[in-house]
């Protein structure tokens, strides 16, 4: 793609020379988005031939045609507002919704006979939601033109962020408790889980605060014994988030949200930072923490016991762990094959909580392995996003985004598989939720639009003689922060 | 800031390499453990995915596996003649597990026989369902028909009782009645209600349906085991002197025997006085005094050792079900030795050890050990093993056991057990009636075989029942029918 139409101003300037092509990946992204496509619809049909009428699902082409015209909009999308975004995230995303449908479906049979899912099933309302994502991600893609626009809106996103997080916790119970834990809120019929939205409004406060207040945090310190001692009052907003994180998982008997929360704050203090006694001290205080908390609250303490002693009662709080762990048992290196395993035997949440059971048991390891590393490649992407990008603000944002997103895949998937304590976080893309599923799919917009910005060559150097309105810098086409330069984009800018 | 940005990919990377490590612990090393977990209902739902191989008896399977239209209970398991067969088949329960060959044989019954693997994964291949290989019992149907209509159309509602039947030359068994019985086609219900039901109603059930009584109750065996203590004086010899049937056992009280450093006494039944103290007629009549003072004179480790040979004490007899040890006290007085060697006391038996009892005396003084399962077939129905039959222990010389012989037919023809007269073929027969506690009637026994001459069965049999009167309750009148028709199945 060669650079638009160079500025002619003054016509006795000679125009620039030719910048250098940045690929913009959007054919290879259509190319991953059919593979994606392809993978969903093979397992589909995989899981209607393994079922007793084997034969492919009624509406296999109906949702075929549909799930292709969906991810063909995307991509469309992508292609006119976020030209040069990451061409890996959106078929990551899509191919993980997809299959997150496939499970779904696979699980519904048991689920409505069980009463555990509405009478049509929880498949037709998750791919409800995943059009709904879909448009969701072609608004904000196309309202929010510059991610550096949420800066503004820091304070404003806090509090969001906070009562979001906080309201199940002072609702009653009857109207946040979904399964025993407190992280919804059940309203007119809808129940949805703040913290989804919350954690991405608590981690553009946390990029916006951290930007604006680095260095502060990050010279104002005493060094004791090699470690740097923060001053006490900028440990403030640590100690708030701390007790933030603890009141939630208190309240809401939800070790994850806490976890995730807290994990990412702390490590985005850290990258602002660059001090790594930041992140001691965030450990320190939430192992403390939790600790203390487990042992007082006998909520907590149950799924603790019920971490460190699995198969301890066939019937009590340890029954669905030690189940989840016999499905990951059952599907060993290849799996059953979908829909030939019983990981509807772990009971309820098995499309929520527990889909990695379906996952491990008919998938195998080779199928665990490949959503494994599905989940890590768009966390690195992710990063990438953060390393490419200019602005300090944008680096912030994509890496908690990021990180965010790696920590709830590690909460979730470690309770289920027993490496840490079982919380009630849903996987993203692939757990029933819809909530969940509108709130991933922004994180994709959000990263699709900071690595359009990381990507997109600057504009031409100016001319001295440049007329003003290309030197303010709210002007369109300038992506970069008001001029300042940040030392990352030699090679694009001559 | 992409220092640290870096450095925290690599922790993103560590959280992901965690998992996948968790997930190679899980599903591969301990994958096997989990899986073998007894809540891991996994286990039954395979089991009832697997068409389960065939138990037969002669050439009717008397369990097999329907296919039905359920999903995930692909198979039915279906009993014919379930109570008369249960203490053979034994049960296959989603919930209450597995009993008998449906326990011993599970393993070739659903197809993880290592020597059906090649099959299965053909079948796997094929796309057919995994299948177990069948099992093809030596049980005489025409035998077990006769003994358990014999035995359950005598018992009264508080009447049990038992039948083991063997061929004394190879140990196959022919027989294995228990009752009352219980219907094994509840238990494998698809419907756990029904399960449920059935298996409360067993367990308020205070005669215990649920139990083999063939093989794995004991017994007092009463005047039976005057066959042991006929052995061990004809092997042994009393007081240096040598004993043959004929001996007359000098000393030995006719009508009550007094025991030393005790009030207790031992009188015949009845209170009668036996004719003679000639062994032989002694055994004829079951004369309790002169066999009470023969066991005292030959001692404890006499008639402790010749027991054991037979089979007493000595655990771990597998058919393949493991069966319950017959029993004979240790650190005897004499006065306690005196009622052992009558069978009372603390002396107890299974039906089948009874049925070796005979079988020992039918087959030249060695006992086959008892088989039930005469070949194991593949999926196919071709042959991967067939029994072979191996001695179990050789308790007397054939000398002694023709001895024995002569006696045991002489009960039958001049003794007490009459009910085995005129059967058409010779038959040799001890009676038991072992007493137990005040308020229950006796144990009631017969252990015979037949024909004496060319033996072909050796038969226990035992019944106890309160609702009988008294008078009635005796091995001869009660087990004595129930023996007769066995042998008439077996032999005519």
């Amino acid at each position: 793609m060669s650079m638009a139409a160079s500025p002619s101003v003054g016509g006795a300037v000679s125009p620039p020379p030719a910048e250098q092509e940045i690929p913009k990946r959007r054919n290879a992204e259509a190319v991953l988005l059919a593979g994606a496509w392809i993978v969903g619809m093979l397992a589909y049909a995989n899981v209607g031939l393994a079922g007793s009428a084997a034969k492919l699902p009624a509406n296999y082409w109906t949702v075929g045609v549909l799930f292709a015209a969906v991810l063909l909009v995307a991509h469309l999308a992508v292609r006119w507002l976020a030209p040069y975004a990451d061409p890996l995230l959106l078929p990551l995303a899509a191919m993980i919704n997809g299959l997150g449908l496939v499970l779904i479906s696979r699980l519904d049979p048991y689920n409505i006979a069980n009463k555990m899912a509405p009478k049509a099933g929880a498949a037709g309302q998750q791919a409800i939601f995943t059009l709904l994502g879909v448009a969701v991600l072609i608004a904000v893609l196309f309202f929010l033109r510059d991610h550096k626009i949420l800066q503004r809106y820091a304070y404003i996103s806090a509090l969001a962020g906070l009562i979001l997080i906080a309201l199940p916790a002072v609702l009653p119970a009857s109207m946040s408790e979904v399964n025993g834990a407190r992280s919804w809120i059940k309203f007119a019929g809808l129940s949805i889980q703040p913290a989804e939205f919350g954690k991405l409004l608590m981690v553009s406060f946390f990029a916006a605060y951290l930007h604006t207040k680095r260095d502060t945090l990050a010279l104002a310190s005493r060094k004791v014994l090699g470690i740097y001692i923060p001053r006490g009052r900028d440990m403030g907003p640590l100690v708030v988030c701390w007790a933030f994180a603890m009141l939630v998982l208190i309240r809401e008997t939800d070790l994850g949200v806490s976890m995730m929360f807290f994990g990412a704050f702390v490590i985005m203090l850290y990258l602002a930072t660059e001090r790594a006694s930041w992140l001691i001290f965030g450990v320190v205080m939430f192992i403390g923490g939790a600790a203390v908390v487990a042992m007082t609250f006998s909520h907590v303490q149950a799924r603790f016991d019920s971490w460190l002693n699995p198969f301890g009662s066939v019937t009590g709080n340890s029954r669905q762990t030690a189940q989840s762990l016999y499905a990951f048992a059952n599907g060993g290196l290849f799996g059953t094959g979908l829909n030939q395993g019983y990981p509807t035997l772990v009971g309820f949440a098995n499309n929520a909580d527990y889909i990695m059971d379906t996952v491990g048991e008919e998938l195998g390891l080779v199928g665990l392995a490949a959503l494994l590393i599905s989940y890590a490649l768009f966390v690195a992407r992710g990063l990438k996003t953060a390393l490419l990008v200019r602005d300090p603000f944008g680096k912030l944002f994509a890496s908690g985004l990021a990180v965010t997103f790696a920590l709830q895949v590690f909460i979730t998937a470690g309770g289920v598989m027993r490496v840490i304590p079982l919380t009630g976080l849903p996987m993203p893309f692939l757990a029933a939720g819809g909530s969940a599923l509108l709130a991933n799919w922004i994180l994709v917009a959000l990263l699709l639009r900071i690595s359009d910005a990381a990507r997109r060559p600057l504009p031409p150097a100016l001319p001295l003689t440049a007329p003003p309105s290309l030197l303010d810098p709210r002007s369109p086409g300038r992506t970069d922060d008001g001029g300042r330069y940040y030392g990352q984009d030699k090679a694009v800018r001559t | 800031m992409n220092r640290p940005i870096k450095k925290v990919a690599i922790f993103c990377f560590a959280l992901f390499a965690a998992l996948f490590l968790e997930g190679n612990w899980i599903q591969v090393v301990k994958a096997s453990s989990y899986s073998a977990h007894a809540d891991n209902y996994r286990n039954t739902i395979y089991n009832y995915q697997v068409q389960r191989g065939n138990i037969i008896v002669g050439s009717t399977n008397v369990a097999t596996s329907k296919a039905t239209s359920s999903s995930t209970m692909k198979y039915q398991r279906v009993y014919s003649n379930g109570s008369e067969y249960a203490p053979v088949t034994g049960y296959f329960s989603s919930n209450y597990g597995t009993a008998a060959l449906e326990q011993y044989e599970n393993t070739l019954l659903n197809g993880k026989d290592t020597r059906l693997a090649t099959q299965n994964f053909l079948r796997k291949a094929e796309g057919k369902n995994q299948a177990g290989g069948s099992v093809v019992t030596t049980i005489n149907a025409k035998a077990q028909d006769a003994a358990y209509q014999a035995l359950t159309s005598e018992l009264s509602s508080s009447g049990v009782g038992a039948v083991a039947a063997i061929n004394p030359k190879t140990g196959a068994i022919l027989t294995l009645v228990s009752a009352p019985s219980y219907d094994p086609n509840k238990l494998a219900s698809s419907s756990a209600t029904t399960q449920n039901n059935y298996a409360t109603s067993l367990q308020n059930n205070s005669l215990q349906p649920e139990l083999d009584r063939a093989l794995n109750e004991t017994y007092p065996p009463g005047s039976t085991f005057k066959i042991v203590t006929s052995a061990a004086a004809l092997t042994d010899g009393i007081g240096g002197q040598t004993v043959t049937p004929t001996t007359s056992i000098s000393g030995a009280p006719l009508t009550t025997l007094s025991l030393p450093q005790s009030t207790s006494t031992i009188s015949n039944s009845g209170g009668e006085t036996c004719n003679s103290a000639v062994l032989m007629d002694a055994f004829a009549q079951s004369c309790n005094t002169v066999y009470g003072y023969v066991g005292m004179k030959l001692g404890e480790s006499s008639v402790q050792s010749m027991a054991e040979s037979f089979g007493f004490n000595k655990a771990g007899l597998t058919v393949p079900m493991t069966t319950s040890t017959s029993v004979f006290p240790n650190n005897l007085s004499q006065a306690q030795l005196a009622q052992s060697s009558i069978g009372q006391f603390d002396v107890t038996m299974t039906p089948l050890e009874g049925a070796m009892l005979a079988s020992a005396v039918a087959n030249g003084g060695s006992i086959e050990a008892p088989y039930l399962i005469s070949k194991e077939l593949d999926t196919s129905g071709n042959v991967i093993a067939s029994a072979t039959p191996t001695t179990y222990s050789t308790p007397i010389s054939s000398s002694v056991a023709s001895e024995l012989s002569t006696m045991m037919q002489d009960v039958v023809t001049n003794g007490t057990a009459t009910s085995l007269q005129n059967l058409g073929v010779s038959v040799a027969a001890k009676t038991g009636t072992a007493e137990r506690g005040t308020g229950q009637n006796p144990v009631a026994w017969m252990v015979a075989y037949a024909p004496a001459n060319n033996p072909q069965v050796a038969v226990a049999v035992m019944v106890a029942d309160n609702n009988v009167q008294p008078s009635d309750a005796f091995g001869n009148s009660l087990a004595g029918p129930i023996a007769a028709a066995v042998i008439k199945a077996v032999v005519g």
